[in-house]
């Protein structure tokens, strides 16, 4: 730790900076020169929380299955089923037809399509929420291939140079 | 939409909060999550109903971001109304290596998705620095914005205070540190403990240090306690765990300086909360924290513990100093009022259209 760096920032304009800053480092002083502090205490504590510890190195980012982002987002889009529109191409008539169409559908389909059609739905976007989420696992297992894959191609190079040193 | 909907979270209050002021102004507005906590089974749908307002093209997604959500993020990508994202920030994943590879891969994945979301409607960061995050991930500077979190102060104005920890905390005159958020490595919460223990030791031996928040790592919470064990502090160190609204109150009402070392925070909910309960804030400048602080405050820029613990002395022991710097607070703490934050968001909204009584309806806040 690097003892003579200050590390206070006042931005207060209405406060007197310097003169608190003064009064920090004096105090940091007195206590110092009295003994006050004991041990560092960035020295305390398992070597996982000091503060200049060495993290593992980053590993690079795996490649992604090209597309696979869309087609969820596409499978999610199309999942949903909806009940079709009646129109007709008919001229005049048309109006008639769409209206005895449905008048029919909702005599004969609408109390038996639309509870399907829901369950369909349903079932489609459990379907593509589970398959979002293996995405999503395979994301991170790629990711934790590669971190092996470095481990692996580590400790097979230790293993070279031992052996080239028994060799030799 | 959000991942999910637990009482007292800071994103979670967030969507909560504008809800209530889209249907206030008489908009269609419901709530989506993945996971939602049993509190809130009532007003909150599960993620997949979302799936009936898909194809509407007139109806506006809001999507919060501040974790990964593999679901969310494809309903958002195919959700064929107006796309709203708003961005809490995703922790840095190197934070978590050698913790938990399980979080160090989901932040990686999260932080890796944000590019794929740049083509919305509208982008908002709750803070600068989080807009700013979104412009270098590939997001159109014209599009951005910023829309801080809502701080619902009558929330804490109606809650109880729980009257016999208030009593125990405040027992023998205790000096009372604390410190607010997940327990996560990015929060840094072993320099809140040492800058403390510098404190306890040197200055104050009538003091304790409270840590409020989640603890879900195990490896970490380890070495914490390993820390505090081999620092002597006993005691003088609390790790509460998540607490109710009721005792987050009762622990601010006790407690005398606000502590907070994290490395990486998106906007920092705590920040506002000590400003609104008149705690001297001590804060590393890291993140969003000096942006949310302004010239409230003060900051510290590196763990220079002794210093810093001798700051927190000034703060604590000079009354002068000490209402200063509660009063510049307070001003800060205006800038967050609820109707001045209401504003920028109809403002926001405004760019696509939206305005109080316009015909918008599903809206997924």
């Amino acid at each position: 730790m690097a003892r003579d760096e200050f590390s206070i920032q006042i931005r207060d304009p209405e406060l007197d900076a310097a003169a608190l800053a003064r009064r920090v480092t004096d105090g940091v002083a007195r206590r110092r020169a009295a003994g006050a502090y004991g041990r560092d205490v960035a020295e305390a504590g398992p070597e996982s929380l000091r503060p200049n510890r060495r993290l593992p190195p980053d590993q690079p980012t795996p490649a992604r299955f090209p597309g696979l982002n869309e087609s969820l987002a596409e499978l999610f889009a199309a999942g949903y089923l909806r009940e079709p529109d009646f129109t007709s191409r008919v001229p005049v008539a048309g109006g008639l037809v769409v209206a005895v169409r449905r008048m029919w559908n909702w005599m004969s389909t609408k109390w038996y399509v639309r509870p399907i059609l829901g369950q369909q739905s349903d079932v489609n976007a459990h379907t593509a929420r589970l398959l979002s989420d293996l995405a999503q696992w395979q994301q991170m297992q790629a990711r934790h291939v590669l971190e092996l894959e470095a481990r692996v191609a580590e400790l097979e190079s230790r293993l070279a140079e031992q052996e080239a040193g028994g060799d030799g | 939409m959000h991942f999910a909907l637990i009482p007292g979270d800071s994103i979670s209050n967030h969507v909560i909060e504008i809800d209530g002021r889209l249907r206030a102004q008489g908009l269609e507005s419901s709530i989506f999550a993945g996971k939602i906590a049993p509190e809130l089974a009532g007003r909150v749908h599960p993620q997949s109903e979302y799936l009936a307002h898909m194809y509407a093209s007139d109806e506006v997604l809001i999507y919060h971001y501040g974790l990964y959500d593999s679901p969310g993020v494809r309903y958002f990508q195919a959700s064929r109304g107006l796309r709203v994202l708003i961005y809490h920030n995703i922790t840095p994943a190197h934070y978590f290596r050698g913790w938990s590879r399980e979080q160090e891969l989901l932040c990686d994945v999260g932080q890796q998705t944000l590019p794929a979301l740049a083509g919305c409607d509208l982008a908002l960061g709750v803070s600068e620095f989080n807009r700013r995050q979104l412009v270098e991930a590939g997001f159109d500077e014209a599009g951005t914005g910023v829309l801080p979190i809502f701080l619902a102060e009558d929330r804490f104005e109606t809650l109880p205070t729980n009257r016999p920890l208030l009593d125990r905390l405040q027992r023998g005159s205790t000096t009372n540190f604390v410190t607010v958020g997940r327990v996560a490595p990015n929060k840094a919460i072993e320099d809140s403990i040492r800058i403390f223990a510098i404190y306890h030791r040197a200055i104050n031996p009538n003091s304790r240090l409270l840590v409020i928040g989640s603890r879900y790592l195990p490896t970490y919470d380890a070495a914490l306690d390993a820390l505090v064990d081999d620092l002597g502090l006993g005691q003088a160190v609390t790790f509460t765990g998540l607490v109710s609204d009721a005792d987050l109150k009762t622990y601010y009402q006790a407690a005398d300086l606000y502590l907070h070392a994290s490395h990486h925070e998106g906007f920092c909910v705590p920040l506002l909360e000590s400003m609104y309960f008149d705690l001297p804030i001590l804060a590393r400048e890291a993140g969003a924290v000096p942006e949310t602080l302004s010239q409230a405050g003060v900051l510290f820029t590196r763990p220079g513990y002794e210093e810093v613990a001798e700051m927190a002395h000034l703060l604590l022991d000079d009354a002068r100093l000490r209402s200063r710097v509660i009063a510049r607070q307070r001003e800060r703490l205006a800038d967050f009022a609820p109707a001045g934050v209401e504003a920028r968001l109809w403002s926001l909204l405004g760019r696509l259209g939206i305005s109080p009584g316009s015909p918008l309806t599903g809206e997924g806040g």
